[in-house]
């Protein structure tokens, strides 16, 4: 409230100060000025990343309230995927909705860097399909989408209104060496209205 | 002078600033996360594969590293399966559930043309053991109730073959034997159609 005020006597004095001055023009104005920024954990963020309440939600973790993906260890006593093997982990983590426009969203970064053993896919499920909601190097696109996801092409799996969660999985396919990657896993949302 | 003009600007700014606050509403959002993936030998994987204990885990071997899991029915005897007889082989590999979710087990086999199950040449049938409604395997621990593989759990896998007059020809021919592990019967049946 008070805020609200004092910003309309500012505009108050300026156009005051615009009359006085006769032209507009300035070369550079530089100023430091509050802005106040709610960040908060993936979970709580407007574009909401959890682990997912299922069992498989063990492959996901919130550290320091980022996400993170960890095919390693399980409560079971595994600690890893199998060598030369595909692997689908359905709903290990859920992406909600917390905004208030329809968003679309999709995750990259499999084709990035340090895979040479192992290349990653990652999908919703949708009835009985596992639907790729990833974009990768062209080099992974096929064979990823078609062996792993078995992708019958994305038509809207990946849009959320307002409030609304997807479940989300994982699919691997390892190659014949032990190994232990690490890479960034992107995702991206935006709101269907905007182009 | 100059302050006056940049009020105006302040002024309309946190206006600004108030209206994309008070809706929540994004209009996209990039976030990277980690991901991490260990590839680990069979026997310490989700699907843990070993050689059994027992007398006719000789048939099962664990190789390379990685470890991975090689079956081979000749070396022990010098003869190997009998032509046109059925051979029931139990407790092979002991197969343990590391992963998070009960799982069904079951094996298919792939010759070197591509054929699969029965239209391998001379394999009348092949599963395996103590199979009656497909995935009743013999048991190792008392926990395993014979529909499903508990979180943890243990059982030896066995392997039946029953062969026609053609049975030598298979035992060359067979190339790949697949492993499949599902949460769900259905989603068993979906993938082991392929085999």
């Amino acid at each position: 409230m008070n805020r609200r005020k004092f910003i309309l006597g500012l505009g108050a004095t300026a156009a005051g100060g615009v009359s006085l001055l006769g032209s507009g023009a300035f070369t550079s104005v530089e100023a430091e000025r509050n802005i106040t920024v709610n960040v908060t954990s993936d979970s709580d963020a407007f574009l909401g990343l959890q682990p997912s309440d299922g069992p498989n939600g063990e492959y996901a973790t919130e550290s320091n309230g980022l996400l993170a993906l960890t095919v390693t260890e399980t409560n079971a006593g595994g600690s890893g995927v199998n060598p030369d093997a595909e692997t689908l982990m359905d709903d290990v983590l859920t992406v909600t909705n917390q905004g208030t426009q329809e968003i679309s969203f999709l995750f990259s970064g499999c084709g990035m860097g340090g895979w040479f053993t192992s290349r990653f896919g990652v999908y919703v499920v949708d009835g009985n399909e596992r639907i790729s909601v990833m974009t990768c190097d062209a080099n992974f696109d096929n064979e990823l989408e078609s062996d792993i996801t078995r992708r019958n092409g994305l038509d809207g799996q990946n849009v959320l209104e307002s409030g609304d969660s997807a479940a989300v999985g994982v699919a691997i396919k390892s190659g014949g060496t032990t190994s232990k990657s690490r890479n960034d896993l992107t995702i991206t949302a935006e709101a269907t209205g905007n182009d | 002078m100059e302050r006056r003009k940049f009020l105006i600007g302040t002024g309309s700014l946190a206006a600004g600033a108030a209206a994309i606050t008070g809706s929540g509403a994004f209009t996209w959002v990039k976030a990277s996360r980690d991901i991490t993936i260990e590839v680990r030998g069979d026997s310490a994987a989700l699907l843990g594969l070993e050689p059994s204990s027992s007398p006719n885990g000789d048939y099962a071997e664990a190789t390379g590293d990685p470890d991975t899991i090689e079956l081979d029915f000749t070396d022990d005897s010098s003869t190997g399966l009998n032509n046109n007889a059925d051979t029931n082989i139990e407790d092979v590999v002991k197969v343990t559930n590391n992963g998070t979710q009960d799982v069904y087990v079951n094996v298919g086999v792939v010759d070197e043309a591509g054929n699969t199950g029965q239209d391998v040449a001379g394999l009348q049938e092949f599963g395996i053991s103590g199979d009656s409604g497909g995935r009743d395997f013999a048991r190792l621990d008392a926990a395993y109730n014979g529909d499903s593989l508990p979180v943890g759990g243990s059982a030896g896998l066995g392997f039946y073959f029953f062969l026609d007059e053609n049975g030598d020809d298979v035992i060359d021919d067979i190339d790949t034997l697949v492993i499949v592990a599902a949460e769900s019967e259905s989603e068993m049946d979906d993938i082991a159609a392929d085999f």
